[in-house]
């Protein structure tokens, strides 16, 4: 009874979202737009260097493999960007005094800040299939990617990212600034995860903070399954990025009963 | 019923000093409250801005934890069956929030209803049902956004009764109101109460609205609980007697222990200082064709022009005119917050 109320309130939530995002078309399409413009930005930015033999990214990106490189980064980038993007909306609902009336009802709220992030990614899930269709059709070379690894792992990926979601929900659920989050994870996630510069050439403080992205996980364990290459370091992402997510995932109930409980001592629910 | 038994509310907020220094400073929103709630009654929750009107709606709601006491519903204790307690309240406060305005009226139903549970069969039935009694049936699949104000607070109405509480609470539901929708809301509200036997607590701006609506009110003054009685009783204890005035033709002196000992043995009344009588003055030249003023005080004034109206022909009086001047409640809780009444 409990997990079909669970499910119910992730499915509403899900629906409420669909309802309330999808009015406007311009908002939707742009979502394939810009996505699209940064990687041919980063694409024809990275045109005037050598990428031949001998050139310092030759070390790190296999030859000619620029578009690949930069199409794989983006998408992953994309799925964990959605989900940002859930939480970075999360003010309305305070601005709306919605937030007071979700914690009113005996619903989960896990399920409420799950269905927040599962459906950011479904939003953008059709340019996640384009995209995708583009990097294995066009680029990569179809007899060297292991199918049999990539496609269990972006399951693993869709799952990752939407944990992180609903884990910036809940930090949300702190602040009446949650947009701060947009401007905090945007350039730091795409420079230090490894979006258009592999980690690997990072300085040291640079490899220390991409670190702290499950998108520099999953684009090690993505690049990995596309080139053929799941050697040592591919476990090793593998294995820290599911440690990462069961932590993730408690650490969104920790807060959330946290912020439940300092609500109620102080009333701000609606406060903006 | 609902218990809230010596409940206290202390609220720690942080001032700022300076860019980085900050001082905390603790507010006592409620003081030692207790009230109880019962199926079926309206009660009110009065007292001017910061009596803790809110702040009690939202203990009562589950939304705040008391800092001391405790708060039961249907021998329910808040902190130990939130959720199931959760199930069996609702609030709506007044205002245009609270609401997707992107989504249809339908669709905010469907989504608050999905909260407490209910399956989509369910869901289509009760938000069928809710639009069509707030009459909001016509424009359920139009976007909040394009509501009038009272259309959208008749949507916070069923949003508040999706999960078909036992216990109501709403937190000034007529504000800012047009009179013939705050008319429509206060005969629904009654509705709930006396038909569908739900125990709702009223907090409003409107005293009238409260004085017709409520069972019970309570007055709140900086916290504390001042009174609460019925709002007849409030308005008597606070506010005084309501005043009968009469215009008298054809008074005689001999009158004056006849009167006294009619109201006396026929209204209860037994006290002097309660009837004024001011006959024209001879002094004054006023001619004795002029009318004797008569004031009475007493509980009812009604009640007491219709007793008092047949002693006059008895009397061989002529009525001029008659009026009663009745003290509102509005008075009474404007005493009461400016301690003029003890």
């Amino acid at each position: 009874m409990k997990k079909r109320g669970w499910m119910i309130s992730l499915l509403a939530e899900m629906l409420k979202q669909h309802r309330s995002r999808t009015r406007g078309k311009a908002v939707f399409f742009s979502m394939l737009l810009w996505p699209a413009l940064a990687f041919l930005t980063s694409y024809y930015a990275m045109q005037p260097y050598r990428t031949g033999e001998g050139s310092a990214l030759s070390r790190v990106i296999p030859s000619g493999g620029i578009p690949l490189f930069l199409l794989s980064g983006y998408l992953v980038f994309q799925l964990f960007w959605t989900t940002v993007h859930s939480a970075w909306l999360f003010e309305m609902e305070r601005k709306q005094s919605t937030l007071e009336i979700i914690f009113l009802t005996p619903s989960s709220k896990m399920a409420f800040l799950y269905g927040r992030s599962l459906y950011s990614l479904f939003n953008g899930i059709w340019m996640f299939a384009a995209f995708s269709f583009l990097t294995f059709w066009f680029v990569a070379d179809p007899g060297e990617v292991k199918w049999a690894v990539l496609l269990p792992v972006l399951a693993l990926i869709v799952g990752s990212a939407v944990i992180w979601g609903a884990m910036l929900s809940a930090v949300s659920l702190f602040s009446r600034d949650s947009g701060l989050l947009y401007y905090i994870f945007q350039a730091p996630m795409e420079l230090f995860g490894g979006v258009r510069i592999p980690p690997s050439v990072f300085p040291v403080w640079a490899k220390g903070l991409s670190l702290l992205f499950p998108v520099t996980y999953s684009l090690i364990l993505v690049r990995g399954a596309l080139y053929g290459n799941t050697g040592g370091q591919w476990m090793w992402a593998l294995v820290v990025l599911i440690a990462a997510d069961a932590v993730l995932v408690w650490f969104t109930r920790y807060l959330l009963s946290l912020a439940e409980r300092h609500a109620r001592l102080m009333g701000n629910w609606s406060l903006f | 019923m609902i218990i809230m038994n010596e409940v206290t509310k202390i609220y720690e907020t942080k001032n700022r000093l300076g860019w980085f220094r900050t001082e905390r400073v603790k507010t006592e929103a409620v003081k030692s409250l207790s009230l109880t709630l019962e199926p079926g009654q309206i009660t009110g929750l009065l007292g001017l801005n910061g009596a803790g009107k809110t702040t009690t709606i939202r203990m009562l709601s589950t939304l705040l934890d008391p800092t001391e006491g405790s708060i039961e519903v249907d021998g329910l204790d808040m902190n130990r069956s939130r959720s199931a307690i959760q199930q069996k309240v609702n609030m709506i406060a007044g205002g245009e929030r609270m609401l997707y305005w992107r989504l249809t009226g339908r669709e905010n139903l469907h989504y608050f209803g999905s909260l407490y549970g209910l399956d989509s069969a369910r869901l289509r039935l009760e938000s069928d049902r809710l639009l069509s009694e707030v009459g909001l049936a016509d424009a359920a699949d139009r976007p909040v956004e394009q509501y009038s104000k009272g259309m959208k607070q008749r949507l916070q109405i069923a949003r508040g009764l999706i999960n078909d509480p036992k216990y109501l609470f709403l937190d000034e539901p007529t504000l800012g109101l047009d009179a013939p929708i705050a008319r429509q809301l206060r005969g629904m509200v009654r509705n709930l109460a006396k038909e569908m036997g739900k125990g709702i607590l009223l907090t409003s701006h409107y005293l009238q609205e409260v004085e017709e609506l409520c069972d019970n009110v309570n007055v709140l003054n900086r916290g504390e609980l001042l009174m609460c009685d019925t709002p007849d009783r409030i308005v008597a204890r606070v506010a005084g007697m309501q005043t009968a005035h009469f215009e008298l033709m054809g008074w005689r002196d001999e009158l004056n222990p006849l009167l006294l000992e009619y109201l006396h043995t026929e209204i209860g009344l037994n006290r002097k200082e309660w009837t004024e009588l001011h006959t024209p003055s001879a002094e004054s030249g006023a001619s004795p064709e002029e009318p004797v003023r008569l004031t009475v005080k007493s509980r009812s004034a009604d009640k007491l022009i219709t007793k008092l109206l047949p002693w006059t022909s008895e009397n061989g009086l002529k009525v001029v005119s008659f009026s009663a001047e009745k003290p509102n409640l509005e008075d009474a809780i404007i005493l009461l917050s400016e301690g003029k009444v003890s």
